[in-house]
């Protein structure tokens, strides 16, 4: 089993250590793994450590977070990875598409050659063929006349535009991983769903594993196939998606689905939306107990004494609450 | 295309600027050049008055800046009094040692900012970086003219150059070789002293904009793709890091000249410096005037290079005025 | 241009395309726009002029204490509008009457007295603040501008807080820099800083874009809580036609500068028209019968 495995992250924690104030525990003990072709989707609102363990997998934090943990990749253990190593490996084996296409392409280089720049980083490849690849990529994520496209400048293309740059630098290499960091965030609602029919086209023509993650179950809806939720630094339930979508057995998750179908079935109608009350808990200072207990509808004594273990209530889901086990 | 007519224009608008002011702030200034002649018994006022209309300047200001802009436009920036001669060539012979001594210390005060700015940021509070930055800051509290003063000292009294002028009393008998190697000598003084003050200045801004590239998102994203340390900077941060450093270019040649205006001074070196003190003292308006629309000319001349290097540089510049598709 | 378009489709419709949507035949109408258009001329003093026409003869009327919303893709000059109701931006033609008053011209002397009743929230509005600010001086500025920043120092932290309360912050945070406050707190901020001057229209541009649904969820709640408790009337901004379906009685479809669908959201959403319309509800369709298929729960 364990050999399937394309990525096997095992009890992996951040910190971030800021000068003044307490330290950060942004990602607190995750373990998850995704198989070769799986679509993992992370859920969970924003600051509750989402894109810190995006770039934990690819070992790429800021100069002030320190990683425990273990991260096996086809094998190799990336935690005590050498730098050059590493470098290898990031584009190549692992590659990240960024959160906010406005932000994550160089001004002054045109797109072709940001692409391009991928494949320099990895490839033997001729400045010819390098052209040539760069254009059937173009072509793969959608562009109908790639030499356009190949000389504009990221200023001169639209956020999809500029999010479709991205997946073909990302998918470049033909990574076995793609780590996708919200890439839908920043755009309208019509565009979000193109790009995800991109990525589902990517996966079923060369079998790329993608981790995906989102705030929003409405993106993962139909997209991924097994589905971690992340509250406050823990994963607190991870299931097949037809399970987590129909079935949800965390109340975080419950509660979740509801806004979520709330914001996508409108008859046009005014009516308020479910929600839940409060706020995830400020990273600096986590109390004992579950973390999600002050906004639980559902809470008991036991959940303000310590925080609950994994319980397995099915075969292949867990959970973190006690109201599936003691 | 338009970008450039757009520069081009805004330097003669500044030209302008630069020359009405000049003319009222000398016309406001306390003194003549005649006020010494009037002390003079044996001068009559009738002979000063002659003079004074001689020279034009009796006119009312608008009308003599008038002339001589209308001169000015035909390379004629009037008379000096004090040497009694043109004050164009004059300038001119003193302006070229002024580019000599400012373009070869711009050119060196570059090549050693940017690699070692670069440098600096890459291995930010490493031993270089802090080097630097404790170096810089030393420097930059210091005034030039101490700075000036204390290297001069020093070499005078270790006599490793020769001070004063730009060539030795017999460089004519020299060979062409020994010539060049002689200006050098004599350049090498006022040069280091401007090279000294201006790299720490421009290392810092170097270094602060490369910084901020290397935080960048897409730079984050250039690293989670595997570019390599050395390309990510020189293929990615450092072109965009360029554009500030590039219109710092325009900024630091102003610097270069109003502290070799000093410098040359200090040194003896032949330049506008000594030639526009002398004038300001005796009032001589012309050559005051002329010699500062030569700087300016300078300056706004490096701006508009550092203006053209960024069309070159940077393409959302180039493209100014064409719609995003 | 308007009218164009209303030839070109069946004359029965209940939807009246590009036409203004009476949306209170009782006529207390709070705000009425007509025929508002706004060119932007891209370039400057010397450089190739290119006019961009941002809205083009937009009409429609929102009546008090109700909410409507416009919605189309980045770029079908959503925010323009906006900015030109709240008189942030100068309309080109057209009138913008408040309460009978057209305000599409007035200088900005005399639009002062207007301001208090016209607030405008928008995305990330706190982060073009000064982050030092404390969330105190971040609501009271509005109040300062306006010189209505009266009373003693305990006065004016009683009003504040009872200003944080009413959107749901604890008033004990009245002296945190804006900036420690996440980004639902921010938005929350935002609204607070808006109702300080007591308006009846709150122009709302994109104002629960980028926060997480659950976030979303709470602000949406807000502000239907608000408006029932001061008989606000809304002029909502967003891409997403599914999300303010539910907090809208009246929805315009912008396409290119122009409204080109408006009605009851009942009716766009059941039973849209104009084919900007069945794009947007379209994706939203299709996440939704995504999520059906998945839960097994009916469309
Ligand atoms: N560079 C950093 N330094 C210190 N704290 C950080 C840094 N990046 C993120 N954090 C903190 O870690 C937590 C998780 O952040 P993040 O991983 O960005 O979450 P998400 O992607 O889910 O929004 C947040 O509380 C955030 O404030
Ligand atoms: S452990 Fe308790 S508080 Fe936490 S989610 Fe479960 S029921 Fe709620
Ligand atoms: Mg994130």
């Amino acid at each position: 089993m364990a050999r399937d495995h394309l990525i096997r992250v095992s009890d992996l924690s951040v910190t971030y250590c800021a000068d003044e104030g307490m330290p950060i525990r942004a990602v607190d003990g995750i373990s998850l793994e995704i198989s070769p072709q799986e679509i993992v989707g992370i859920l969970g609102e924003s600051g509750c450590g989402k894109s810190t363990l995006a770039g934990a997998l690819l070992r790429l934090l800021p100069p002030g977070a320190k990683s425990e943990g273990g991260i096996l990749f086809r094998g190799l253990e990336l935690m005590n990875l050498p730098e050059a190593e590493l470098r290898a490996l990031r584009g190549r084996e692992i590659a990240l598409i960024p959160q906010d296409p406005a932000l994550s392409l160089n001004p002054v280089i045109t797109a072709g050659v940001l692409i391009g720049e991928v494949l320099r980083a990895h490839l033997p490849l001729s400045a010819a063929e390098r052209r040539q690849r760069v254009k059937e990529l173009l072509c793969e994520v959608g562009f109908d006349r790639p030499e356009e496209i190949y000389s504009a400048y990221p200023h001169q293309l639209s956020g999809g535009q500029r999010q479709r740059i991205a997946i073909a630098q990302a998918m470049a290499c033909r990574p076995g991983l793609l780590v996708a960091d919200e890439p839908t965030g920043k755009l309208d609602a019509t565009l979000q769903s193109e790009i995800i029919e991109l990525l589902s086209k990517i996966r079923q023509q060369h079998g790329t594993a993608i981790l995906i993650i989102s705030h929003d179950p409405a993106i993962l809806a139909g997209f991924s196939d097994r589905i971690a939720v992340m509250y406050a630094g823990r994963i607190v339930e991870v299931g097949s998606s037809a399970e987590i979508f129909g079935r949800p057995l965390h109340p975080y998750t419950q509660a979740l689905m509801r806004i979520a179908s709330s914001m996508i079935t409108s008859a046009g109608v005014i009516s308020r939306f479910p929600a839940i009350a409060g706020e995830s808990p400020d990273p600096g200072c986590i109390a004992e107990g579950c973390r999600f207990e002050p906004r639980c509808s559902e809470r008991m004594d036991v959940c303000s004494q310590r925080y609950p273990q994994t319980f397995l209530p099915e075969p292949s889901r867990l959970v973190n609450c006690f109201k599936y086990g003691e | 295309m338009n970008y450039i007519l757009r520069r081009l224009l805004r330097a003669m608008l500044l030209l302008v600027g630069v020359s009405a002011l000049c003319f009222l702030f000398t016309e406001m200034a306390p003194g003549s050049f005649f006020d010494e002649m009037r002390l003079n018994p044996q001068i009559s006022p009738e002979t000063i008055a002659a003079l004074r209309s001689s020279y034009g300047l009796d006119q009312p200001l608008a009308v003599r800046y008038a002339r001589w802009v209308n001169a000015a436009l035909r390379a004629d920036l009037g008379y000096s009094i004090a040497y009694n001669a043109p004050v164009a060539p004059l300038l001119w012979s003193r302006a070229k040692n002024t580019l000599l001594l400012t373009t070869c210390a711009l050119a060196i005060t570059w090549l050693i900012s940017v690699p070692l700015g670069v440098w600096a940021a890459s291995r930010r509070g490493g031993l270089v970086d802090r080097a630097v930055t404790l170096a810089s800051s030393f420097v930059i509290s210091v005034p030039e003219l101490v700075i000036a003063v204390g290297l001069l000292a020093l070499v005078v009294r270790w006599r490793i150059l020769p001070v004063g002028g730009m060539m030795s009393a017999d460089s004519d008998a020299l060979s062409m070789l020994a010539k060049l190697k002689d200006v050098a000598r004599h350049l090498a003084l006022p040069a280091f002293i401007l090279i000294l003050c201006e790299t720490s200045i421009i290392v810092r801004h170097v270094r602060a904009s490369v910084l901020e590239v290397l935080g960048a998102t897409y730079v984050q994203a250039a690293r989670g793709l595997g570019m390599s340390q050395s390309r990510l900077l020189f293929r990615h941060v450092l072109p965009v890091a360029a554009n500030p450093a590039i219109s710092l270019l325009g900024f630091s040649l102003a610097g270069l000249l109003s502290g070799s205006l000093i410098v040359e001074v200090v040194c003896g070196w032949p330049g506008l410096g000594p030639l526009i003190l002398e004038a300001t003292l005796s009032r001589d308006l012309y050559l005051v005037i002329g010699g500062i629309m030569f700087s300016a000319l300078f300056m706004i001349g490096g701006n508009f290079v550092a203006d053209m290097m960024l069309i070159v540089v940077d393409p959302r510049i180039r493209k100014e005025g064409v719609d995003a598709r | 241009m308007g009218s164009n378009l209303a030839t070109n489709l069946p004359a029965n419709l209940s939807n009246s395309p590009g036409g203004a949507f009476r949306g209170d035949l009782s006529g207390v109408n709070l705000l009425r726009v007509i025929g508002l258009s706004k060119q932007y001329v891209r370039g400057g003093l010397w450089k190739k002029r290119v006019q961009v026409a941002a809205v083009t003869s937009a009409h429609f009327e929102i009546a008090r204490g109700q909410t409507l919303a416009l919605v189309g893709v980045s770029g079908s000059g959503k925010s323009t509008v906006a900015r030109c109701v709240a008189r942030i931006e100068s309309p080109d033609a057209g009138q913008i009457l408040v309460q009978g008053t057209d305000i599409a011209r007035l200088s900005s002397r005399e639009l002062l007295p207007f301001r208090s009743g016209i607030q405008m929230v928008f995305q990330d509005a706190v982060m073009s603040m000064n982050p030092c600010f404390s969330a105190l001086e971040a609501i009271e500025e509005p109040l300062r501008i306006q010189r209505k920043a009266i009373g003693n120092r305990q006065e004016r932290r009683d009003r504040v807080g009872r200003l944080m309360i009413e959107v749901g912050l604890s008033p004990d945070w009245m002296d945190r820099p804006i900036s420690n406050f996440s980004g639902g707190q921010r938005q929350r901020l935002a609204l607070a800083r808006a109702l300080a001057l007591r308006p009846r229209l709150l122009v709302l541009d994109e104002a629960l874009t980028g926060l997480d649904v659950s976030t979303q969820a709470q602000i949406a709640n807000l502000l239907l809580d608000l408006q029932a408790a001061h008989q606000l009337t809304y002029l909502l901004i967003s891409h997403d036609l599914a999300l303010v379906a539910r907090m809208a009685n009246v929805i315009g479809v912008m396409a290119g500068g122009r409204i080109v669908e408006t009605g009851p959201a009942e009716q766009i959403v059941s039973n849209p028209m104009h084919a900007a319309t069945k794009q947007l509800l379209a994706s939203a369709k299709t996440t939704a019968a995504k999520f059906a298929a998945i839960t097994g729960a009916p469309s």
